[in-house]
């Protein structure tokens, strides 16, 4: 998972084009371009819930 | 004398068992309305009359043979959003992607609807799959909001908002995936009910998010969405909707979550005069008012936002792989933001739903509703959507998508002559409450009772 995001934790426009690749899609560059900074600030909420739902695991296993 | 098309439910209903007017009057009194104001409105995008005014004289027959006693929508018009199957019609979803798509079975909503008797009116608008809008590359124009023509309508439920608000039809059936019933309804000025999860079917509706996605009514007044549901829903063991009309709200705990607009930056002040002025009302109603402390709405936001694009873009990828071409600009691109996701991501969207849920369903086990903004804003201009760009449109509606509680959106006032709404949410299968409580705001105050010029 870490290929895919940039230095500052942002989805890069080159890991989004392989996203879509991966997944049969072949989107014009100019949709690409003009979906990124959505698909990153989604990306960027997935990863703060994923955050947020490791923090409330944690904090209901009484073993930790 | 009211004209007909303005008459509630109720009203026309009794019209109709007392002979004082005929189905066949009431259709055609429809169908005038729609050939002098739809040209401005753009919601009917597909209508028969010579279909419409055939059910008509049927249901005509049954009126005069006294079959009505348990059907109270014999005879009333009602409209679809276009993306529910009526066989032999295409479900065109609002895209160019679904030309050719004849539907050949009814959706089980669609066959609800005509065992009640209603005469389908015919199909209004929807924002392409029920997705974002408005857009000008669909099949069919953006509606345009009866209170003011170069404002929004919202969406998704587009056609329906406006077919109900500019007085073609008292109800119209929506879908509501993030808020598409509520949001539209707020921003024209009337009422929107989204159920509990699965109370109208979903079978025959072309799904955004299966999920969050919900059938609701879009309607003039709150008795007028109340029998609709009560009409077209599945059954539960709950008391109707409708059974609590007419009954005050003394002794009855709301929980005002004002904490989830109030500070945001982008609310409008009126919306907080509105609803504080409409909270107020309820007071004086006898309903016994506090505050309570919802959890974080953001959270709620992104849960359900991955939850809703991992599954849109699950349902579209055949789609988008194999003709992208027959897309709107602005669907595609929101649909392929899905692409960003993994299935670790939503995972852990799914896990925090099911917490999410539980913890509001803690909180309303202490009140019989909850009260918040339907919108921050009024609808927004046309004008803001010309570059292309999304237009963020700040409402407090994707949270009971997540959970599945029932919410009501009713008309508070205005701000700039356009309208506002509360959203009063409920217990699981209690819409006869949040109907009860609706309708005696309503009954208090005149905000309903104003209507769009024409």
């Amino acid at each position: 998972m870490n290929e895919l995001i940039s230095p500052a934790d942002q989805l890069t426009a080159k890991a989004f084009s392989r996203l879509l690749a991966e997944q049969g899609l072949s989107i014009a560059p100019e949709d690409q371009a003009a979906a990124l900074t959505a698909a990153q600030h989604l990306r960027a909420q997935a990863e703060q819930v994923c955050a947020a739902w490791r923090a409330m695991e944690a904090d209901d296993d009484p073993s930790v | 004398m009211t004209h007909p098309c303005d008459l509630s439910i109720a009203e026309v209903g009794l019209a109709l068992r007392r002979g004082a007017l005929s189905a066949v009057e009431l259709a055609q009194a429809h169908l005038d309305r729609i050939e002098h104001r739809n040209e401005r409105l753009h919601a009917f995008i597909d209508l028969d009359p010579d279909d419409v005014l055939q059910q008509a004289r049927a249901a005509d027959v049954r009126l005069a043979a006294g079959d009505c006693d348990d059907l109270p929508l014999l005879g009333i018009p009602v409209a679809l959003k276009d993306i529910l199957d009526v066989a032999g019609r295409t479900t065109t979803c609002g895209s160019h992607a679904q030309a050719g798509h004849n539907a050949t079975v009814d959706a089980t909503v669609v066959q609800r609807i005509y065992e009640s008797g209603v005469v389908f009116l015919g199909k209004v608008a929807t924002y392409e799959f029920a997705l974002t809008g408005p857009a000008f590359d669909q099949p069919n124009p953006p509606p345009r909001n009866p209170w003011n023509t170069g404002h929004i309508t919202g969406g998704s439920s587009s056609g329906s908002a406006a077919a109900v608000a500019g007085g073609l039809v008292r109800c119209a059936l929506g879908t509501d995936t993030g808020g598409s019933v509520r949001s539209p309804a707020a921003y024209c000025g009337i009422v929107g009910l989204k159920p509990t999860y699965e109370r109208l079917s979903r079978q025959g509706v072309f799904p955004l998010s299966d999920s969050l996605d919900h059938v609701g009514p879009l309607a003039a007044c709150v008795a007028d969405a109340a029998y609709c549901f009560d009409a077209f829903s599945e059954p539960a063991d709950a008391p109707p909707a409708a059974q609590w009309l007419g009954q005050g709200l003394a002794g009855l705990r709301l929980g005002y979550g004002r904490d989830w607009f109030a500070a945001d930056a982008a609310v409008d002040p009126q919306a907080i005069v509105a609803i504080d002025a409409a909270v107020s009302q309820l007071s004086l109603l006898e309903a016994r008012v506090e505050t309570v402390e919802l959890p974080d709405y953001d959270l709620f936001e992104a849960v359900g936002t991955i939850i809703l694009q991992a599954e849109a873009l699950a349902v579209h990828q055949t789609g988008l792989s194999t003709r992208p071409e027959h897309y709107g600009r602005a669907a595609l691109r929101n649909l392929i933001t899905g692409a960003a996701l993994t299935p670790e991501h939503l995972s852990a969207a799914r896990a925090m739903q099911q917490r999410l849920s539980a913890d509001m369903d803690a909180i309303l086990n202490r009140v019989d509703a909850l009260i918040t903004l339907t919108t921050l804003t009024p609808a927004p201009a046309f004008a803001a959507f010309t570059e292309g760009k999304p237009v963020w449109t700040p409402m407090r509606t994707f949270p009971f998508n997540l959970t599945g509680h029932p919410a009501l959106t009713i008309p508070i006032g205005f701000s700039s002559g356009l309208p506002l709404g509360m959203q009063i949410i409920g217990k699981r299968n209690d819409e006869a409450r949040i109907c009860q409580i609706g309708h005696a705001f309503e009954q208090s105050t005149d905000h309903s009772v104003q209507k769009p010029v024409f």
